[in-house]
């Protein structure tokens, strides 16, 4: 292989690309839209990536140090939890949402099924802090990282310091989770020229553009807004969603719209997981709408599909899974830090 | 001049410059009061307005965006944009004013954090988010905090907990406050929680922990009752 070559591979499946000032650089493709996270604020480094990586999977972050970041969101899953409807914290806790997938988070305004977060840096707080989930504090966290066997190397490497700030941990965190580009599916090969759909994926993809695309938006498959899809409320939840954060009834029952890609490892769906499998997802918008009359307007219009015609659109909603990202070497446990392999 | 007599001038004149230096080096302090008396925290203090006595454990709070103005015209800002204000860090109540124009007749800061720094990120110092002033099930900073006990309180263990904060419309707490200067070296900014409970009923209002419309009331509440104090 020339080293041209090895560059290039490095490009792809890692994300970011190197400069001479040991900055790295995020990369995706050219269809995609600038990033909304503002990169100048916190400049990729491998040092701080390869510390915001360690952070995500270490059990460290919560309260009895038996839950990570990973617990919920696995790379294997897109960053999302398998089988699971609500995340699952420390002791056994059941929370009363499903862990979104992770990816393409860069170019994200908000975090959250309800926008409760507003920017990747401050995601963190709110899993570490829950008592549901890692029941921690983020000042307990510091205080344990400090005093670790690994960590006050790990971030004197990153930030040339030895004394562990929550603004050092949290910007670590986003680090890594920026660098879970997803760009490499058969979708984004078609989109490169490298590529062709098949007539019942292509047929799958006009169907997606007419009945999906105005919220879920390419090339990210999501346009970040807050949506009432729908679903009845589960009374045994009774998640209003958006409202909690706003107040405004208006937003009762809307949630954030989530990304298409990589449905295939992502699932259960929806915000509380209710939906196991994608046919019931087309399901759920042909058939199964509830209160149409606070539904979102993009879903007032019944959307008619004849069973072909969901199998085609199903077929084009495949071609979103990305396994180059799922099993990118570079975002998986890293053995070697945590371990000392 | 012998060599010892130089040294004595080199020491005396570094002394007085020293002393200068001192004289030059302005500040603003905040004075934190419980009825006319500097509040000291988990003392029991009688307080006249609630006719009861009063614990208090934590006050805190963030001052933004220092500007000094001369009829009218800003004339000069201090470089730092947030300072976070907590009565168990003595040090953390004087602002220096090294630098700063003193030729001006109104000072004007915000209690809490503005907007934009809220979509911000994370930020380090003061804006640290470890300093208990950051909300972590959604995101933004608490801009004023204020926590304690006094058996008037109906809440859980008569504990009362004011956390304001919230930066989104039509719910946004950082509040204005315009305080007019004569000629004073040193600013002293007081609030006596005295005033607060002047105008807040703590049997009915003793637990804000979220962002709305009672928090923005009572923000613009505790804006009013920062006052000029005497050197």
């Amino acid at each position: 292989m020339s080293k041209k070559t090895i560059i290039l591979l490095a490009v792809v499946t890692l994300g970011f690309a190197f400069d001479s000032s040991g900055i790295l650089e995020l990369t995706y493709p050219e269809y995609f839209p600038e990033p909304v996270y503002d990169l100048k604020k916190n400049p990729l480094t491998s040092e701080k990536i390869r510390l915001g990586r360690a952070l995500f999977y270490d059990n460290i972050l919560s309260a009895d140090n038996t839950v990570s970041c990973a617990s919920c969101h696995s790379p294997y899953n897109a960053f999302a939890h398998s089988d699971h409807d609500l995340s699952h914290g420390i002791g056994d806790q059941i929370g009363t949402r499903n862990a979104p997938a992770l990816m393409n988070l860069a170019w994200h305004n908000s975090f959250m099924w309800d926008g409760a977060i507003n920017h990747l840096d401050m995601q963190a707080l709110a899993p570490i802090s829950h008592p549901k989930e890692m029941g921690d504090s983020i000042t307990n966290v510091i205080s344990k990282l400090q005093h670790s066997k690994i960590y006050p190397k790990l971030f004197q490497e990153a930030y040339q310091d030895s004394v562990i700030t929550g603004e050092y941990l949290l910007k670590a965190l986003s680090q890594f989770q920026l660098t879970l580009v997803s760009s490499q599916s058969k979708y984004d090969d078609v989109k490169l020229g490298k590529d062709t759909f098949s007539t019942q994926e292509m047929n799958g993809y006009k169907l997606f553009s007419h009945h999906c695309n105005s919220c879920h938006t390419e090339p990210l498959f999501t346009n970040h807004s807050f949506k009432n899809n729908g679903l009845e409320i589960d009374t045994t939840l009774n998640d209003y969603g958006r409202m909690t954060i706003t107040s405004n009834p208006a937003d009762s029952l809307k949630f954030k719209v989530p990304t298409l890609r990589n449905l295939s490892f992502s699932s259960p769906y929806m915000h509380d997981g209710r939906l196991r499998k994608l046919s019931h997802v087309i399901k759920h918008y042909t058939s199964g709408l509830h209160d149409k009359a606070i539904i979102s307007d993009e879903l007032k219009k019944p959307i008619v599909l004849t069973s072909n015609e969901k199998v085609d659109l199903l077929a084009f909603l495949l071609t979103l899974d990305d396994k180059a990202f799922v099993f990118n070497p570079a975002h998986q446990f890293p053995r070697e830090i945590l371990l000392g392999d | 001049m012998t060599m010892k007599s130089t040294l004595l001038t080199l020491c005396f004149s570094f002394l007085y410059f020293f002393a200068i230096g001192q004289e030059n080096n302005r500040t603003i302090s905040f004075r934190i009061l419980s009825n006319d008396l500097p509040l000291t925290l988990e003392t029991s203090t009688y307080s006249p307005v609630l006719n009861d006595s009063i614990s208090y454990e934590v006050v805190k709070f963030y001052v933004s965006e220092f500007e000094f103005f001369k009829n009218g015209i800003c004339v000069d800002s201090l470089i730092q944009k947030h300072f976070l204000i907590d009565n168990e860090k003595p040090e953390s109540k004087i602002i220096d004013l090294t630098g700063a124009s003193n030729n001006y007749d109104e000072l004007r800061f915000n209690i809490g954090i503005d907007s934009l720094t809220n979509c911000a990120g994370a930020m380090g110092n003061d804006l640290d988010p470890t300093t208990g002033m950051y909300w972590t099930w959604q995101s933004g900073y608490i801009n004023f905090k204020l926590e304690g006990t006094t058996s008037s309180c109906p809440g859980r263990s008569n504990r009362f907990q004011y956390h304001l904060g919230g930066y989104q419309a039509p719910f946004a707490t950082c509040a204005a406050v315009s305080l007019d200067i004569s000629n004073q070296k040193n600013i002293v900014i007081e609030l006596d929680t005295e005033s607060f409970w002047e105008k807040n009923n703590v049997s009915e209002t003793y637990e804000i922990m979220s962002p709305g419309k009672k928090a923005v009331e009572l923000s613009n509440l505790v804006s009013q009752l920062f006052k000029l104090g005497h050197e």
